[in-house]
């Protein structure tokens, strides 16, 4: 029985293992999906020295000017958002250490309730082990496993897609600065043409009703400045909200303006392949449904197989005072719970998942058309107002100077010329924040950046 | 043998020519032309087409306007009362016409208005009318034919039926100035005939100053002004240091005993008026449409009004931000300042440089140049007024 009893043990040590809690190996491998895709460090190490190399980094990359993707770097090493995601990495390690743990042996003590013919006095002792979990345990392994591969990759899509976030914001706060900054501009030729007609007032050559048309006019631009410049600070504190940033880190600086657009778009060609193929929430998916079908094949294995208890119990002998062990087994007999119910159920959890996965495909692809057909669209609009309009409103104000030098135009419709072609850029500049916008949308559906070089 | 006929011919026919030539003193178009004509079996015969045609205002400043030969106004008709005269009338307009000889008196059926007495002219057809001069006079043409369009594009000119008997004491000089007024936009090039009351250019024989020749006579000559009008408005035309009488119209003489003295001749729409003075002060004198707005050039009508408003530098220097080339303007009001820009092909609205600097005016300008002793008519330069008889600064007097 001692021979058992050891090895009971070297059972427990192989398959048990010796699984650390510690996430390492999946973070690194989240690390890598993320450089791989968007291209940026993903670093998360708590109370280590890292985490003061990562504060630096993020310090460092506030002082200057923001680029897009150091607002993203910032946020990947700053947002307590990301910290929570990768948490998640954790929780699937535990539970991969916890499918491989066997269930621990049950020790009985008790005395008999009759007097013991041979055992004195009627006391007895017992080591129960549940044999079924050998058998299993591998196989629960492998689910957990699996599970945690599903978990990593679910990871790294929300972290991709809380880059993508990031962008957006980013985007939309540097579009609302610069857009404010032309609404100052804006009030500045309205509030000089109220004081234009102010002074023609005063001198009897302009009616009560041409100069409160023209403060109107003035007070109304007033309002639109207001309104702008408390968008461009809304704008700025949602993006301190995705890069996880607050008190003096808010300080940042954004460049001035928006980047042009690039030269050309990448290919837009077989995009719905590559979404499809790198998406990591689909391949998520499939290793859950992975891991589901594993489990119903472990379900399946076990189902003619009940619980086998063996153990072995322990009494004095009466009359040679010795100690005498004898084994028991219990076995469980498959009668009514064949487990046909568990089945069924993970069978249809199999079913819903692979759906499930197959709708977000469908899903993808038409997003990356929708996307797609976006960024085109946002890009022939962006060339509209670099190419004609724009171009067409700086000549209304170049001819209307020189109609006025003519004396054949008046200075508020010259003003005016001047606020329609600011008013023009603001529309460009909202066409400019579309089209990053698209882009990073695109981005998103796609799982990856679209070129290997950020744009600046 | 065959040489002595011809030579014969030929000299008769200049003989006749010169006859005629000699029967009266042709008139004077400035900036324009008389239609030349040929005797055909003792009829005065006469090309004239319909066309449109590129007209300079002034230099630096075409429009595309319609006119006769290829001119704006059409070429001066030339002829004495008596002569039969015969047009053969081509239309190279885009669109049909008819001629209308305005103040003549001839049978119904040449009288040109276009459906009531004659079909009209369509693009590329030939009409010819013919009749016998029955009076004498300055007169006009026209057409008859949408009208509003060819009159507002430029289709005018000069009918002029001297006397068969010259007239004593004889005229020396004779100019005839057609009246305009057209809206070209500025930066344009075609005039808007649609344009009822806000004309922006004023014009003398379609010339605006200072792209007007000016009408240069000898001291002592007796000068004749006939002026018609075929705008939207009456123009009152006006002389300088003279006293002019009016002695015709498109009706014909006035008797010696209704002329009366006058400095300023007003030339009612649809009539010609003929005014007459001796030229015995020299000098440059000016000559021009008494409408203040009509001795502009491209203007605008509703522009702010900035007469004493104050526009302080700072100020100025607001808008300058926002505008880099900006400069206030009109303060005090508009003479002191010069345009610093134009659109192209509009001319200044105040231009025109004389001896003293900016004359400020452009439009129904012209200065009347009459000198002593002189062999050509040519422009003579400016006026030197004898030392001691002109207007000079001061200071001022003491109260
Ligand atoms: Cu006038």
């Amino acid at each position: 029985m001692r021979a058992l009893s050891y090895g009971l043990l070297l059972l427990a040590a192989t398959v048990t293992g010796c699984a650390s809690t510690t996430p390492t190996r999946a973070t690194a491998d989240v690390r890598d999906d993320v450089r791989a895709r968007i291209g940026h460090d993903l670093r998360w190490d708590r109370q280590t020295k890292e985490d003061d190399e990562a504060k630096k980094a993020i310090d460092a990359l506030l002082a200057r000017e923001l680029g897009v993707d150091a607002a993203v770097q910032i946020a990947l090493l700053a947002s307590p958002r990301v910290r929570a995601l990768l948490e998640e990495l954790a929780i699937g390690q535990a539970d991969l250490v916890q499918a491989g743990l066997l269930s621990n042996p049950v020790f009985g003590f008790g005395k008999t309730a009759w007097d013991g013919e041979h055992i004195v006095p009627n006391l007895f002792a017992s080591v129960e082990q549940s044999f079924l979990d050998v058998v299993t345990l591998p196989m629960k392994k492998r689910v957990a496993a699996t599970e945690l591969e599903a978990t990593k990759l679910r990871v790294a899509f929300e972290v991709i897609d809380l880059a993508a976030d990031v962008r957006r914001a980013y985007y939309e706060a540097q579009a609302a600065e610069q857009t404010a900054a032309v609404s100052t501009l804006l009030n500045e030729a309205s509030q000089t043409a109220a004081e234009l007609a102010r002074r023609q007032h005063a001198a009897g050559n302009m009616n009560d009703l041409a100069l409160s048309s023209e403060l109107a006019l003035a007070a109304d631009q007033a309002l639109a400045l207001r309104r702008a410049v408390t968008d461009a600070a809304v704008a700025r504190t949602e993006l301190d909200k995705h890069m996880g940033v607050w008190g003096p880190r808010t300080a940042w600086k954004l460049p001035r303006r928006l980047p042009d657009l690039p030269p050309e778009e990448p290919s837009l060609e077989h995009l719905e392949a590559r979404a499809v193929g790198e998406r990591l929430d689909l391949a998520a998916g499939r290793r859950s449904l992975q891991a589901l079908t594993s489990a119903i094949s472990l379900a399946k294995t076990t189902r003619w197989f009940g619980k086998v208890d063996v153990a072995v119990e322990a009494g004095r002998l009466r009359e040679t005072r010795r100690y005498s062990f004898g084994p028991s087994v219990a076995l469980e007999i498959p009668l009514f719970d064949q487990r046909q119910g568990a089945i069924a159920r993970l069978e249809a959890m199999a079913r819903r998942t692979d759906d499930e996965l197959q709708a977000l495909a469908v899903d993808v692809r038409a997003d990356v058309r929708a996307g797609r057909a976006k960024l085109v669209a946002a890009r022939a609009t962006v060339s509209d107002y670099t190419r004609t309009i724009i171009p067409l409103r700086e000549d209304i104000v170049r001819y209307s100077q020189q109609q006025y030098d003519a004396m054949l135009l008046g200075v508020y419709q010259l003003l005016q010329a001047r606020q329609a072609e600011f008013t023009a850029y603001t529309d460009s500049i909202a066409a400019l924040r579309d089209y990053w916008i698209a882009r990073s949308e695109l981005e998103r559906i796609v799982g990856s950046r679209l070129t290997p070089n950020n744009p600046r | 043998m065959k040489l002595l006929p011809r030579l014969l011919v030929l000299i008769l026919v200049l003989c006749a020519k010169t006859a005629f030539a000699q029967q009266y003193v042709p008139v004077v178009t400035p900036n324009g032309s008389t239609l030349p004509y040929v005797m055909k079996d003792g009829v005065k015969e006469f090309r004239l087409t319909a066309e449109q045609v590129k007209r300079e205002f002034a230099p630096g400043m075409i429009v595309n306007a319609w006119g006769y030969n290829g001119s704006s106004p059409g070429p001066t008709i030339e002829a004495v009362e008596g002569d039969r005269v015969r047009f053969y009338v081509t239309n190279k307009l885009p669109e049909r016409t008819s001629v209308h000889w305005h103040g003549i008196l001839l049978p119904n059926g040449q009288d040109g208005v276009a459906g009531l007495n004659q079909d009209h002219i369509k693009p590329g057809e030939t009409y010819v009318y013919e009749f016998t001069l029955r009076q004498h006079g300055v007169h006009m043409y026209h057409p008859h034919s949408d009208e509003m369009v060819q009159m507002a594009m430029g289709m005018m000119g000069f009918f002029v039926v001297h006397p068969k008997v010259p007239e004593v004491p004889k005229v020396d000089r004779h100019f005839v100035v057609m009246l305009g007024e057209w809206f070209v936009e500025p930066g344009t090039a075609t005039p808007n005939p649609m344009v009822m009351n806000d004309f922006n250019l004023f014009t003398f024989n379609s010339r605006v100053w200072p792209g007007t020749d000016p009408w240069v006579v000898k001291k002592g000559e007796r000068v004749r002004f006939s002026f018609g009008n075929l705008s939207m408005d009456s123009h009152p035309i006006h002389v300088h240091g003279y006293t002019f009488e009016e002695v015709g119209t498109d009706g014909g003489v006035v008797p010696k005993s209704a002329r009366r003295p006058e400095t300023t001749v007003n030339v009612p729409v649809g009539s010609t008026r003929t005014v007459e003075l001796v030229a015995n002060v020299e000098g440059d004198w000016a000559f021009h449409c008494h409408k203040s707005h009509h001795t502009m050039n491209a203007m605008s009508h509703d522009i702010p009004n900035m007469i004493g408003v104050a526009q302080p530098p700072a100020l100025e220097d607001k808008v300058r931000s926002l505008l880099p080339g900006y400069m206030a303007m009109g303060e005090k009001g508009m003479g002191d300042m010069m345009e610093m820009g134009l659109p192209k092909n509009t001319l200044p609205m105040m231009t025109g440089t004389g001896p003293f600097g900016a004359i400020e005016m452009g439009g129904m300008f012209t200065v009347l140049k009459v000198r002593a002793g002189i062999t050509s008519y040519a422009d003579p330069g400016w006026y030197q007024n004898p030392p001691g008889t002109g207007a000079h600064k001061v200071d001022a007097p003491p109260p």
